[in-house]
């Protein structure tokens, strides 16, 4: 049978008022309450802790656990491609094919899809950069094989991504820092 | 050998992540609180530790595979991040950078003027000298602990007063009742309500754990 012993020590209460207040379920915004009454940096918290996380993750040995650029960014925040293209601003064509084609784009575009993954998707951009370093034969079945022997620039993975001739300038203006 | 943390660590979504650190930030917040420190800060911690820092700490170690995660023996990671979290902060606490440090000008100023060092922050740090290398965790002696135990649930039921269903959760832990379900069904409500109270009481507990630790720090100079 089950014995209780009553509680004698006020540390032993405090622990089990935490414990069990952690299996409670809060509002993210209750918790950034709480936490920041308590005088601590909510936001500074999860972006600090977030990015030595990312670090961690992205580093050579973790690879083999990062999906492709979409696929990841799909698991990682829940929304259709689509939602995704939309808030980052560009044609999902254009994001999928710098998924496919990711060794052959400019590392400022990798720099600015981070940027902008970071802005409107909350996710590192440590995390998306590493996603763009997968090897390209991990990435080689998602292809086009009509492709396959064409020389691909990202001049033409540009022409090809139906993106508007203002996007496209700005995109071509990154690479050549005007 | 497969690090599992790693792999449950890449598997969750951004909501899911930001949720498990803000959890675990508050839950490192309410232990630190716990814990007595002669920074008398329970965010900024001795040897440039922070709440912050101890958060992040916890997740590298497990990464690291420092701290090896088994997902058979405690399925929530977010459990196992707690349990070392625990053991960081009660390493620090006992660590000899948490080591007491008080005056005595600064201790008859205290008593002058009725304040304590942790309602003086950070101030007195710098002018305090090593007293005897002993930590503020071992300032209490076993037969003031009691003393201190019968003062904090004075408190924390005098906290409660208001709030019946906080009184009978209190009343039923102190019976023994240490988990959710127990609790559940000495007092009669739901498990809902007693997750529900337990964040009120969470609150309240935070603010008698203040209380206690000025006492300490009152007796201790």
């Amino acid at each position: 049978m089950d014995r209780k012993e009553p509680l004698r020590n006020i540390d032993s209460v405090f622990r089990s008022i935490n414990r069990m207040s952690a299996e409670a379920e809060w509002h993210r915004e209750e918790l950034r309450d709480e936490i920041s009454a308590s005088g601590l940096n909510a936001e500074r918290l999860v972006n600090n802790v977030k990015a030595r996380v990312s670090e961690m993750l992205s580093r050579s040995g973790d690879k083999i656990s990062l999906l492709p650029l979409l696929n990841e960014l799909k698991r990682r925040t829940r929304l259709s491609a689509s939602d995704i293209a939309r808030k980052l601003g560009v044609p999902l064509l254009f994001l999928s094919t710098v998924e496919r084609y990711a060794d052959i784009i400019p590392s400022a575009w990798r720099s600015e899809l981070a940027d902008r993954a970071e802005r409107s998707l909350q996710v590192s951009r440590e995390l998306v950069l590493a996603t763009l370093e997968i090897p390209a034969l991990e990435v080689a079945a998602l292809r086009d094989p009509a492709l396959r022997d064409e020389k691909l620039s990202y001049e033409k993975i540009l022409e090809e991504s139906g993106i508007e001739e203002s996007e496209r300038r700005f995109w071509l203006s990154l690479v050549s820092g005007a | 050998m497969l690090n599992e943390a790693r792999e449950a660590l890449t598997r969750m979504s951004e909501d899911e992540l930001t949720d498990m650190i803000l959890q675990l930030g508050r839950y490192a917040l309410r232990e630190s609180n716990r814990l007595r420190w002669r920074t008398g800060d329970s965010v900024e911690l001795p040897g440039g530790e922070t709440v912050d820092s101890i958060v992040s700490l916890a997740l590298e170690k497990t990464l690291s595979g420092d701290r090896r995660w088994n997902p058979k023996l405690k399925p929530n990671i977010q459990e196992y991040l707690m349990d070392v979290i625990d053991s960081l902060l009660s390493h620090l606490a006992t660590g000899k950078d948490n080591r007491l440090f008080v005056t005595a000008s600064s201790s008859i100023d205290s008593v002058e003027s009725g304040r304590t060092p942790s309602s003086q922050g950070h101030h007195m740090e710098s002018d305090w000298l090593a007293r005897s290398g002993i930590s503020p965790e071992d300032t209490v002696s076993k037969n003031e602990e009691e003393k201190l135990h019968e003062r904090a649930i004075e408190l924390l039921l005098a906290s409660s007063k208001d709030d019946p269903v906080l009184v009978q959760v209190v009343e039923a832990m102190l019976l023994g009742n240490d988990k959710a379900d127990r609790i559940a069904s000495a007092t009669g409500l739901n498990i809902r309500e007693v997750y529900n109270a337990m964040k009120r009481l969470d609150r309240k507990a935070a603010q008698v754990s203040i209380q206690i630790g000025e006492l300490i720090t009152t007796k201790a100079q």
